[in-house]
């Protein structure tokens, strides 16, 4: 069942948002981003932000399951 | 026939001339062995040829023929597989420097012994994108594969080796694997035939998984009927594999003659006119002429679909790489790196809410496929493009990145685990041949197969000669 969609949906990250992401995300899991790998890694990070917003703005109700199921 | 025209004839030939004793095992082995050290140098598909093993087993066949045994439905059948798939003895690359560091792989994977089982002869493993997180076919470690028909231009990936190596008729068949279009890119840059099957038909066991909830392997072959024999073979429950289903084999080859007979058959529209160049259409409105499809229908949310997709992959492939990200990140080919490390950062919510849309979308194409049997779309939206393309395309009035946008078309369908097979149709303006995918409902294989085989029969579709 679906739900109104939220007046608060969430936008794209912005560079300066994505590098907050990543500098806490990687610090909680110990992940040090090579600086090398830093620009590609804030770019990759934007655009999968730009997915997400797709897919956060959809209007889904509570009870709809996600797709992978464990069968035990 | 001389075992090298056997070669370019494929599976089947092979087969009935090793099991009535017209041919032996090993000629066919000697002579893919000799092919492959001719023209492997300027396609870069092998990374490991196995010959000494290859020349055993062909041995063993011959053997079992000369006792009066029937060595299976591949006898003596040459074929080589990604090297994501363990081989006895070899370390398993997946495409990356890490893999090569690992101890040899202690068994065959699944995969592999199945196809062993039939008397097929395994000849090595073939190039790929690292660990699969790639469409071009491309590899900073060990160079890029390079198309058949044009060595310029990407073979596509990730399992660009094994198109590569089943167009340039090195083996007639080879597996790969099919994340959000692995299988089906390859085999359209190529100019080949390949199968994706559902998501849980064959079994995964022994290969290194990239996303686990996307993850499917499947075979290339030059002909339809070749593609479904090597299908059947490799069909049936593993417990090896947890996402693998308990079903029964549901073998297609005897089938493949019933054609599109009783199917209802659309191409699809919306999101798959508007991405796609106006040959890539052109091969689907040939493939639907010829099956007399005139009906075109819109699946919805088809971008939502590959950002899910999207999202999925990357949340999975990272987490999956944390621990080697915090050690050995500049291993990686910068190509993937940044990806991987990208996707071990993305917050939960955005995963759950690709999974649950996932299971949205999956019911809509459910509701589809109560009106139709089959689907027709274009495999990429363009052909091969130049190896290390870099720069954007326009597209449906916007431009996007070349490489992104090779697998617009593939990962909706490998999203909701639908089997699909790509066949090559046809050649874009500048000779280079365009792929279309033949897409059924789950557990349907046999549809696509079906599908397939009426257009190669008819001679729609085919597999273009390499050149050189």
């Amino acid at each position: 069942m679906a739900d109104a969609r939220s007046s608060l949906t969430p936008s794209p990250l912005s560079r300066t948002e994505a590098e907050r992401l990543l500098e806490a995300v990687s610090a909680a899991l110990a992940l040090p981003i090579p600086p090398l790998g830093l620009p590609g890694t804030l770019d990759a990070l934007v655009r999968l932000s730009e997915a997400a917003a797709l897919l956060l703005a959809f209007p889904l109700g509570e009870r709809d399951e996600p797709a992978p199921v464990f069968r035990p | 026939m001389s075992a090298e025209a056997l070669l370019d004839q494929g599976s089947v030939a092979i087969a009935k001339a090793v099991r009535s004793r017209a041919a032996s095992a090993v000629a066919v082995a000697e002579a893919a062995i000799a092919r492959i050290a001719a023209r492997n140098p300027a396609l870069n598909a092998f990374t490991d040829v196995t010959a000494d093993r290859a020349l055993a087993e062909a041995r063993a066949v011959d053997a079992a023929v000369a006792r009066g045994e029937d060595p299976g439905p591949l006898a003596g059948v040459p074929f080589a597989v990604k090297n994501l798939f363990d081989i006895r003895g070899l370390a398993t690359r997946a495409g990356s420097l890490i893999g090569r560091e690992s101890p040899p792989a202690v068994r065959d994977a699944a995969a592999i012994r199945r196809l062993r089982a039939a008397g097929a002869v395994l000849l090595g493993g073939l190039n790929m994108g690292e660990y699969a997180y790639d469409f071009t076919g491309e590899n900073a470690h060990d160079g890029p594969t390079r198309n058949p028909h044009d060595p310029s231009r990407m073979a596509g990936g990730s399992s660009g080796g094994s198109a590569a190596a089943v167009a340039a008729r090195l083996v007639p068949l080879a597996l790969g694997s099919d994340t959000n279009g692995s299988i089906r890119v390859p085999a359209a840059f190529c100019g080949i035939f390949g199968l994706k099957p559902t998501f849980g038909r064959l079994t995964r066991a022994g290969t290194v998984p990239f996303v686990a909830s996307l993850d499917h392997v499947g075979p290339f072959a030059r002909s339809v009927r070749d593609l479904a024999l090597a299908y059947d073979a490799m069909q049936g429950w593993d417990a090896g594999d947890p996402a693998c289903r308990r079903k029964a084999a549901e073998p297609v080859t005897d089938r493949l003659g019933l054609g599109a007979a009783g199917l209802r058959i659309a191409r699809l529209g919306g999101a798959f006119d508007e991405g796609a160049t106006a040959e890539a259409m052109a091969a689907v409105e040939a493939c639907a002429a010829a099956l007399r499809a005139t009906r075109s229908i819109d699946l919805p949310e088809i971008p939502r679909a590959r950002a899910a997709a999207q999202i999925i992959t990357a949340a999975e492939a990272g987490a999956l790489h944390l621990d080697r990200l915090r050690t050995r990140a500049l291993d990686y080919d910068p190509a993937t790196r940044d990806r991987f490390l990208a996707g071990a950062l993305v917050p939960a919510p955005w995963v759950f809410a690709a999974q649950r849309f996932r299971r949205w979308f999956f019911e809509r194409v459910m509701e589809t496929f109560r009106d139709v049997d089959i689907l027709l779309a274009p495999a990429t939206p363009f052909a091969a493009p130049p190896i290390g393309s870099a720069g954007t395309i326009r597209l449906g009035g916007r431009e996007v990145p070349v490489r992104a946008a090779i697998g617009l078309f593939t990962s909706p369908f490998s999203l909701v685990g639908l089997p699909v097979v790509s066949v090559p149709a046809g050649r874009s303006a500048e000779g280079l041949p365009l792929g279309v995918q033949i897409i059924a409902a789950p557990w349907r294989e046999e549809h696509a197969l079906r599908v397939a085989a009426a257009l190669e029969a008819a001679g729609f579709v085919c597999c273009p000669a390499p050149t050189g």
